[in-house]
């Protein structure tokens, strides 16, 4: 038993301050060994639960968690959300968002990290700037190990905050010298061409549709919360990189066509708990595709070296959002948690609380 | 249905509450009827309970894995969701012969971590945290003092316990809460931490407890037999069973399968068979492995033995004959346990003000997760 000489503290981290300190290296450096360790087994990871109950009219009270751990770091992760979900019909599709019901018109989502060996709260990090950054850079180092090297074009569809990480990565693992984007809300887009262009000092130029955004791209990042597939698969060419970051986006043939799909986990990506009406979501029971199953490979087996493009003529796809598999793994949120929690620790930032209110004297 | 986020975030407040404060605000016979208030709506599916987890990975111990456990469940009817997680360094020592499972306080100042979050099902908001200790003996007193009240007879006097720890506490504190006990024959591995528990719970509950040297001596004779041990082997055989006993068990493996089989009514707490494990590659989890902890009588199958939940809520009938040996298994703890009675925790310290106020703000965020 170690004893410290002074008290610890655990760091409350909000969501301006992990914008602040949160670089998009650190994100893509954290995720890359927790992929890696996970392949290796040298990390564990506790897919996603789902606790719903009923509050009529489509509304839901839901309760997620997933956790995480990376034992080279000492660390293990556990992100909660407390949502208050609405599924309805828009143009003959169930939808769901998340609406904003604690006061103040706000969300509940936090990553506790905890220390393996001192047991103790490291921080509690309020999570919605971190998973965007999280998502966008899981895409990105997709893109690291499966694009050709020498990539230097991108194709962007979309143009909300999500689409801005994927660019925002892929900059970071690529020599990228063009970037075109599309979006069907062609306001919106140029706003985000405007901004993107100020936050990677290079050019972002809007282009008038999703087929002219991906002719010539070598990586072509789909990033939209669209229920219909944004890209023809017929559009691509040999040696393109496609990432997308939800499984609506794609159509069948731009699956056919991949040599090669990458995806974060084989595991079952949620375990749903469900009495009374359950929503749509939750029935609707997702499964491999077994078609597709056999040029399916877990993003860290990429990492380790254990799969790749093997031609530069291949056609090489990330699915981030799964194809009935893999949603946000624990894992992300302990990786991206920890790095987080480093910067916060390097630069005296978060709120300190005394460790002590989290700890028991009472054995559990 | 309230309008999004009405409510400024303004003052709201999150209660931080300690330990010996959740103690002071929940006598065992509260939690025992918060319990036996929530269990019907978990019958009848209104209630939710998500499995217990328990992700495992290395430390630097050889001997020692980390675990981080967790375990939620949302009571509609009282508002609240709640999540218990514990992360813990876990071993399996070997002590008179049986395998233990020991967590150990490797926090700073030898302390466990254990917290209890606590959630508005409406607004998704946190109403409260604290640390999970109390409250896990008592609702695993509590429990098992339900499948005494409806199991064991109305005129039982005397205990057999199995057991000097922590939860052998809290087994007592709820069997006194049910029955009238005259009499406790305690028996447990070491004979220091028999007397001591004895002598310390004798006095805690005004009843008398006396330490015995052998199980059978705890066993023999007694009207209502409680295990109450961290063994993940058997503690307890079908060749002391008694007619009209009622035996309860806090965890699986603690009961020998002949017994529970031979009982002339068994209830087990949930069909929830064992926890959900996730294991970094090649490490060994004594529990989780065949023929140890949560496989151990694997012959039984669980799911033809009603629930606690279907019992409180009549759908079956409790004892029927004095002569009627019964069996009431605590099989595995619920999430769910936590929200029903963390909504009674919460309501008493609201009412007594009682509990450390931090703005709700800072566990609640602007940005679209």
């Amino acid at each position: 038993m170690v004893h410290r000489g002074r008290a610890s503290l655990t760091l409350l981290i909000e969501n301006a301050e992990v914008e602040r300190l949160l670089t998009v290296e650190a994100c893509l450096d954290a995720l890359e060994v927790a992929f890696r360790d996970l392949a290796d087994g040298r990390a564990v990871n506790r897919p996603r639960s789902h606790s719903y109950t009923p509050l009529g009219d489509g509304h839901h009270y839901l309760f997620k968690s997933m956790d995480g751990g990376i034992p080279r770091w000492g660390v293990h992760a556990i992100r909660l959300s407390s949502d208050h979900t609405h599924e309805f019909s828009r143009d003959g599709r169930r939808r769901r968002e998340k609406l904003p019901m604690a006061p103040g018109g706000r969300y509940v989502g936090l990553v506790l990290l905890f220390d393996i060996h001192t047991l103790e709260p490291l921080a509690i990090i309020q999570d919605g700037y971190l998973q965007r950054l999280r998502v966008g850079c899981t895409s990105g180092l997709a893109a690291k190990y499966l694009s050709r090297p020498e990539s230097a074009g991108v194709g962007l569809i979309g143009s909300g905050w999500q689409a801005g990480a994927q660019l925002l990565a892929l900059q970071k693992v690529r020599a990228v010298r063009e970037y075109r984007a599309f979006s069907t809300d062609p306001e919106r887009l140029r706003a985000f061409c405007a901004d993107l262009s100020a936050r990677l000092g290079q050019d972002v130029r809007p282009v008038a549709s999703a087929r002219e955004a991906v002719d010539g791209a070598d990586i072509v990042a789909c990033a939209t919360n669209s229920h219909d597939p944004v890209i023809d698969g017929d559009w691509l060419v040999p040696g393109q990189h496609v990432g997308s970051v939800q499984s609506h986006e794609l159509d069948r043939r731009t699956l056919e066509r991949a040599a090669l799909i990458a995806i974060r986990s084989r595991d079952a990506a949620t375990f749903h708990y469900l009495p009374g009406e359950a929503p749509v979501e939750a029935a609707e029971v997702k499964r491999l595709d077994d078609g597709l199953s056999a040029k399916m490979v877990e993003l860290g087996d990429i990492i380790a070296g254990r799969g790749g493009r093997r031609t530069p003529q291949d056609i090489t796809l990330f699915t981030g959002g799964g194809l009935g598999v893999s949603s946000g793994l624990g894992i992300q949120f302990c990786a991206v948690g920890y790095a987080v929690y480093q910067a916060a620790k390097a630069a005296g930032a978060g709120r300190e609380i005394p460790t002590e209110w989290f700890l028991e004297t009472a054995k559990p | 249905m309230v309008a999004a986020g009405a409510e400024p975030i303004g003052q709201r407040v999150t209660l931080l509450l300690s330990n010996e404060e959740v103690h002071a605000l929940l006598p065992m016979p509260e939690c025992i009827a918060a319990l036996e208030d929530a269990y019907p709506e978990l019958a009848a599916g209104r209630g939710v309970n998500r499995r217990r987890s328990d992700t495992f990975a290395a430390t630097a111990r050889p001997d020692a894995l980390y675990s981080l456990k967790s375990m939620d469940g949302i009571a509609p009817s009282l508002g609240v969701g709640a999540v218990r997680i514990n992360s813990d360094i876990v071993t399996w020592p070997s002590r008179g012969g049986n395998a233990r499972r020991e967590k150990v306080p490797a926090a700073p100042g030898g302390r466990w971590v254990g917290l209890v979050l606590l959630f508005s099902s409406e607004t998704g908001e946190p109403l409260a945290i604290f640390p999970d200790g109390y409250l896990q003996r008592l609702r695993v007193g509590a429990t098992n003092g339900l499948g005494a009240k409806y199991l064991s007879r109305e005129d039982a006097r005397t205990v057999g316990l199995l057991g000097s720890g922590w939860q052998a506490s809290g087994q007592l504190m709820a069997i006194v809460a049910v029955r009238r006990i005259a009499k406790v024959r305690c028996y447990s591995t070491s004979a220091e931490n028999r007397e001591a528990f004895a002598t310390r719970m004798s006095a805690e509950l005004g009843v008398e407890i006396e330490p015995v040297a052998s199980a059978d001596a705890a066993v023999r004779g007694a009207d209502v037999v409680l295990c109450a041990t961290n063994s993940i082997e058997h503690v307890l055989f079908q060749r002391q069973v008694e007619p009209g006993m009622h035996l309860s068990s806090i965890k699986r493996p603690e009961i020998e399968f002949a017994a529970i089989r031979a009982a002339d009514r068994v209830i087990v707490h949930t069909h929830e068979e064992k926890p959900m494990h996730f294991i970094a590659a090649g490490l060994n989890v004594p529990e989780a492995g065949e023929g140890k902890g949560w496989s151990l009588g694997a012959d039984a199958d669980f799911r033809s033995f009603p629930q606690l939940q279907d019992l409180i809520a009549g759908r079956v009938s409790g004892r029927a004959s004095a002569s009627e040996v019964t069996c009431f298994l605590n099989n595995i703890g619920m999430g769910f346990q936590f929200a029903a009675a963390g909504a009674a925790v919460y309501r008493k310290a609201k009412e007594r003000g009682v509990g450390r106020e931090l703005p709700t703000e800072w566990f609640t965020e602007d940005v679209h997760p």
